[in-house]
């Protein structure tokens, strides 16, 4: 277009041939020059030092538009639209370099602040449970979801919480079962939950169901299996028509949360004074899966908890008439569970507390 | 109690193996512990005789025997001096494997080949101690039997681990009962042989008499006379029963008592008679400090809830738990008078725990026996002494029996028997059931059973324990599962929400939570250095401890929390926050109830290094720890941390906690010597906080939104330099109450010391914050406060603003 033109200029031109030949001709010469400036631009600094030169206050465009004045009035519209047309030329261009320059910095930007992805985070050093509450908080969500209320006890009992309300009278063989460690001769350390089945008929109207979980206390050596101090969890259920099969619907849900749904469960019958008919509660060993190994001692099954339906003198010691009333109490090692559960061989690592162990839950 | 399981099937014949025996035992509610093969790893010896031997031609003294083991004769060498011909062997054939772990291989000695073992006892693992020969069998032996069964240890013994309610089974006739009432079809019990040949010439009432003085605790006294007894060991079929049941056979006498023990359940005495003073048995209590030595030589002092055997001149038993030394049956006894009797169970318990003997007898006793049982266990040992021990058995039996047994009848509803186990029975079903168990129905109601149970069933009182053997004989396995109908819905209480609220705050503040005994000893206070009053030191005494590292129940979380911290230490691992929640105990006087507190005790060791710059990180961890769980039970602004004082923490570095100026805990560094007694790192700190008052006062999830501010808030930085003494909470407490309008919040974010600073004094620097619901605060509201603020402290503390 600008050559078309050009022709029509040297045509009309004659007359004003220098004046007008100088601004057409530098039109062209400008042009010419911003192509293969702007072509070699590298940065944007160079970028905008070629705005300032061309479009700028004093830049050649603003030069040309200054001149004119000099042009022939009937040619100064062409020379004007020329002007124009190569302003807006050179803005186009410079739209165009500078947004290609900006988004290689972008990207440049981006490549340079890459970063190791594979470095480790910042830790919040948040505590861990420990192994007992684990166990704890499953077993209490359990039983709070079948209905169960959570009960405590003082770990100072006396022989009648202990023993005598729970059908066993001094001198019985039951207290065989347990050794049991005295304070003086009116207070004990409790030797198992049990007590809190009593303090809870006692003060409460059926019906009951809860859990009681807590510390109990018996005289036997430390070693790999036993403690003298160590955790137990007791339960309670005493409603009316209460039945050995709603004792055992309520077990099997509880050793199938806790263990596994792929377990079995046998209930064998047993003796604990306080309950009549009682019940040991096995499942199959997880270690061999019931074939027999040295950890479930070759029978197939692992000792869970023990359980029965509670005993009439139990609940007519405690004001229930046992025509009315029947329930079942059942109660297990919270250590052994964790034992159990998380494959712990020996009971005194549960209570040594090497950070080593705990950070392990 | 051991049960050999061949003995036991003398009296029974059942379908199963030693291994479904104890299946079925264990599932009948009589636990097998164990299941022993006596004869394990000695299957494959066979007896051998041999019959040629011939010297070893390349070693003088190695032997080549021909050994004849029934089907085919063997070459074997050994190096055994005491080896002859015509002698019976054991014999381990290639392949074998002995119980030492040997096997057994062709092998070649000296260019001989041996196609076997000649062994020698304790190759056979039947003596630790090594043999100086070959074990030589006697001729009776046959040539090809079975080792095992020649010995006598072709047996199998299940170790029961019988609880309280199985007395019944503590004797194998007992325990056959219960195997016959697991048969459908069942066979009947075959009973033990007696057949006694009494002399009528010597009626026993002209040799023995019995009195009993106190019926109470004797309600049966019964006895024999045995003339004439040859005392020598009882035959070899007898002793290897007892031992297979785990008794050791001592003569023909003791052993034969044993043995009807463990058949009937029933202990027997068996006296010398001729130390009878003229053969007057009295049953009576002891007397206050009467002495007398028992079998095991030792003498013992009893006391009037005592019940001995006597003559007219002394005590020659002490019932039910041990003969006295004097009447023992020795090597020159000729006539026994024989004990068969039944004991008050109570009275037996209390006199074998004070005297410390309890025994097979006593065990039995305190159990109970079969009342009425005691004369045929007698009949029975007097049949076996004329078998076995040559005696003439006297006319008669003396059998004082001053309190009958009385038939127990037990009622039990039928109703209550499907209701309480969740099946329904019909009533024949039932009745057949209990016949199984000898329990016998003698009225039938609509609803109403009356039962009669034997005279072995002492555990049976009441419908529970029938309801029992139903529920046993029914299987448990085959009871239903449901689950109990109800409304309730299960809540934990609020003491219990906010106990665990606590415990994950620990956590997320950084602490591991630990489990330690709250049973310890003295020495877990040792290390703290206490002063004898110390509150501590308050503390409940076991009676009858273990030991003295048991010997008492925790007054403080602490020191356990420490110890755990310097068994860490101890293993290199230096950063350690533990918390731990849980009981302590103090004492309140003798037969006082304890006071049981549930406390929480954190501790921190290697925490790194404090913001505040005061080589104190563990303490202001800890603090850090503690304002926050404060904050989160909405527990703050009434809790103050003041200087404290406590004796094992450093004197400058402990602080009580206060709640509404109450205290309830403390917090500070340990002093350096007692981090010097446990070996911890240096600026180790602790905190105890009695819980108590906590579980009254917060209420969880007691929350209430206040409007979010619509107007923007204004900050002020204010520094001043201020005497090093004041505490930085008194200045914050007096720049709070300064404003109780626009001043919403001031934040301490520094404290300096040293350049530019004068000595004895710091530079502490806060962030006031300013704030009002309703508009924008001005510059000139905001710098009247602070002016205040200013003019305060300066008159207050001579504080000095610093300007930068």
């Amino acid at each position: 277009m600008i050559s078309s033109l050009f022709e029509d200029e040297f045509f009309l031109c004659q007359k004003w041939r220098c004046k007008k030949l100088d601004l057409l001709e530098e039109i062209k010469n400008i042009e010419q020059e911003v192509e293969k400036k702007f072509e070699n631009v590298k940065d944007l600094d160079q970028l905008e030092e070629l705005r300032v030169k061309y479009l700028g206050k004093n830049g050649k465009v603003k030069q040309i538009f200054s001149k004119m004045g000099q042009v022939d009035d009937d040619k100064k519209p062409i020379v004007g639209k020329e002007t124009n047309i190569l302003k807006n030329k050179i803005q186009n261009l410079y739209n165009e370099i500078k947004e290609k320059k900006e988004k290689e910095l972008k990207e440049k930007k981006l490549k340079e602040e890459t970063i190791d992805v594979t470095l480790p985070g910042v830790k919040s050093n948040i505590g861990h449970k420990n192994p007992f509450t684990h166990i704890i908080d499953e077993v209490v969500e359990l039983f709070l979801g079948m209905g169960f209320s959570i009960e405590e006890g003082p770990e100072v009992e006396t022989e009648y919480y202990n023993f005598e309300a729970l059908n066993i009278p001094e001198d019985h063989p039951a207290r065989d079962l347990q050794d049991t460690l005295y304070i003086d001769d009116k207070y004990l350390l409790r030797t198992h939950t049990s007590p809190v089945q009593i303090r809870t008929m006692e003060k409460q109207d059926p019906p009951i169901r809860i859990i009681a979980p807590g510390r109990v206390y018996r005289s036997d050596e430390l070693d790999a299996s036993h403690s003298p101090n160590f955790h137990q969890i007791e339960g309670l259920v005493i409603d009316k028509d209460i039945s050995f099969s709603d004792l055992k619907g309520t077990i099997e849900e509880f050793v199938h949360q806790m263990y596994g749904e792929d377990r079995e469960i046998r209930f064998r019958p047993s003796y604990f004074p306080f309950t009549e008919p009682s019940a040991e509660v096995d499942v199959s060993c997880n270690v061999c899966g019931g074939e027999g190994c040295s950890f479930c001692s070759y029978t197939g099954w692992v000792e869970v908890l023990g359980s029965g339906m509670v005993h009439p003198n139990v609940l007519r010691m405690s004001g229930l008439d046992p025509d009315v009333y029947s329930g079942f109490a059942f109660g297990m090692g919270w250590d052994r569970i964790a034992m159990l559960k998380y494959d712990i061989n020996d009971i005194r690592v549960l209570y040594e507390n090497d950070k080593r162990f705990i950070h392990q839950f | 109690m051991q049960v050999p399981y061949n003995w036991l099937k003398t009296y029974i014949d059942f379908p199963y193996t030693p291994e479904e025996l104890s299946h079925k035992f264990t599932m009948a509610g009589l636990e097998v512990e164990k299941l022993d093969y006596l004869g394990k790893g000695l299957e494959d010896i066979k007896i051998g005789k041999i019959i040629e031997i011939n010297n070893h031609p390349n070693a003088d003294k190695l032997k080549i025997c021909k050994v004849d083991i029934g089907n085919k004769v063997l070459q074997m060498i050994t190096g055994a001096p005491n080896v002859r011909v015509d002698i019976k062997v054991p014999v381990a054939e290639v392949g074998v494997t002995l119980p030492t772990g040997m096997k057994i291989e062709e092998t070649k000695l000296r260019g001989k080949v041996s196609e076997g073992m000649i062994c020698s006892k304790d190759e056979l693992g039947l003596q630790e101690e090594r043999a100086s020969g070959i074990m030589i069998l006697p001729d009776t032996a046959q040539v090809g039997e079975k080792f095992v069964e020649f010995q006598g240890l072709d047996e199998y013994v299940l170790n029961l681990d019988l609880t309280p309610n199985y007395a019944r089974c503590l004797g194998l006739l007992g325990i056959a009962r219960e195997v016959k009432a697991m048969l459908d079809d069942p066979p009947e019990i075959e009973k033990p042989k007696i057949e006694i040949e009494e002399d009528r010439s010597d009626p026993i009432d002209e040799k023995a008499a019995i009195k009993i003085e106190d019926e109470e605790l004797c309600p049966r006294y019964a006895g024999r006379v045995i003339k004439d007894v040859k005392i020598k060991p009882s035959p070899k079929w007898m002793q290897r029963r007892l031992e297979a049941a785990g008794i050791r056979p001592i003569n023909n006498i003791v052993d034969i008592t044993n043995y009807v023990l463990l058949e009937y359940n029933q202990p027997l005495h068996a006296f010398d008679l001729g130390n009878i003073k003229d053969g007057q048995i009295i049953v009576r209590r002891a007397k206050e400090n009467e002495k007398v030595i028992t079998l095991d030589e030792v003498e013992r002092t009893l006391d009037q809830e005592t019940l001995v055997i006597t003559d007219p001149e002394k005590i020659i038993a002490v019932a039910g738990v041990m003969g006295a030394a004097n009447s023992e049956v020795t090597r020159e006894t000729t006539d026994i008078f024989l004990e068969a009797a039944y004991f008050e169970p109570t009275s037996i318990r209390k006199t074998a725990r004070k005297l410390g003997l309890p025994s097979e007898a006593s065990h039995r006793f305190e159990r109970g026996v079969d009342i009425e049982r005691v004369i045929e266990a007698g009949n029975r040992a007097a049949y076996l002494m004329q078998q076995y021990a040559e005696g003439t058995v006297a006319k008669g039996v003396l059998d004082n029996y001053p309190l009958p047994y009385q038939d127990k009848i037990i009622e039990v509803s039928l109703a209550k028997v499907n209701r309480l186990l969740g099946i329904s029975l019909e009533k024949d079903k039932i009745e057949e059931m209990l016949k199984r168990l000898e329990i016998e129905v003698v009225e039938k109601g609509e609803d109403l059973l009356k039962v009669k149970v034997p005279s072995y069933r002492n555990d049976m009182e009441q419908d529970a324990d029938v309801i029992e053997e139903i529920a046993r004989i029914y299987g448990y396995n085959n009871i239903p599962t449901t689950r109990p109908k109800t409304n309730e819905v299960g809540h934990r209480t609020p003491k219990q929400k906010i106990e665990k609220q606590i415990k994950n705050l620990m956590n997320a503040a950084g602490l591991d939570e630990i489990i330690t005994f709250s049973l310890t000893g003295p020495q877990d206070y040792k290390n703290l250095m206490l002063p004898e009053d110390h509150r501590y030191k308050k503390w409940v005494s076991i009676k009858n401890p273990l030991n003295e590292a048991f010997g008492l129940l925790r007054t403080s979380l602490l020191p356990g929390l420490i110890d755990s911290m310097a068994t860490n230490a101890k293993r290199q691992i230096e950063e350690v926050k533990y918390f731990e929640t849980g009981r302590t105990f103090l004492n309140q006087g003798h037969q006082k109830r304890p006071l049981e507190h549930t406390k929480l005790a954190a501790g921190s060791m290697g925490a790194g290094q404090d913001i505040w710059d005061q080589d104190a990180p563990d303490f202001y961890y800890l603090k850090g720890a503690l304002e926050d769980l404060f904050e989160r039970l909405d527990l703050s602004t009434d809790i103050e941390f003041v200087r404290g004082e406590e004796v094992f923490m450093h004197p400058g570095r402990t602080a009580d906690i206060m709640y509404k100026n109450e205290k309830i805990g403390v917090l500070g560094e340990l002093k350096p010597k007692v981090i010097d007694n446990y070996d911890l790192k240096d600026r180790t700190a602790v905190t105890e906080i009695d819980l108590g008052t906590i579980f009254e006062e917060v209420e969880i999830g007691d929350y209430l939104f206040e409007m979010l501010p619509k107007y923007p808030a204004v900050d002020r930085d204010l520094a001043i330099k201020i005497s090093e003494d004041v505490p930085v909470m008194e200045v914050l407490n007096l720049i709070n109450n300064s404003d109780d309008k626009i001043l919403k919040e001031t934040e301490l974010f520094d404290i300096y010391q040293g350049e530019q600073i004068p000595a004895g004094q710091k530079s502490i620097a806060f962030k006031l914050l300013f704030q009002a619901p309703d508009r924008t605060l001005t510059d000139q509201e905001v710098n009247e406060v602070v002016n205040k603020i200013v003019v305060e402290l300066e008159s207050e503390y001579e504080a000095e603003i610093r300007k930068n």
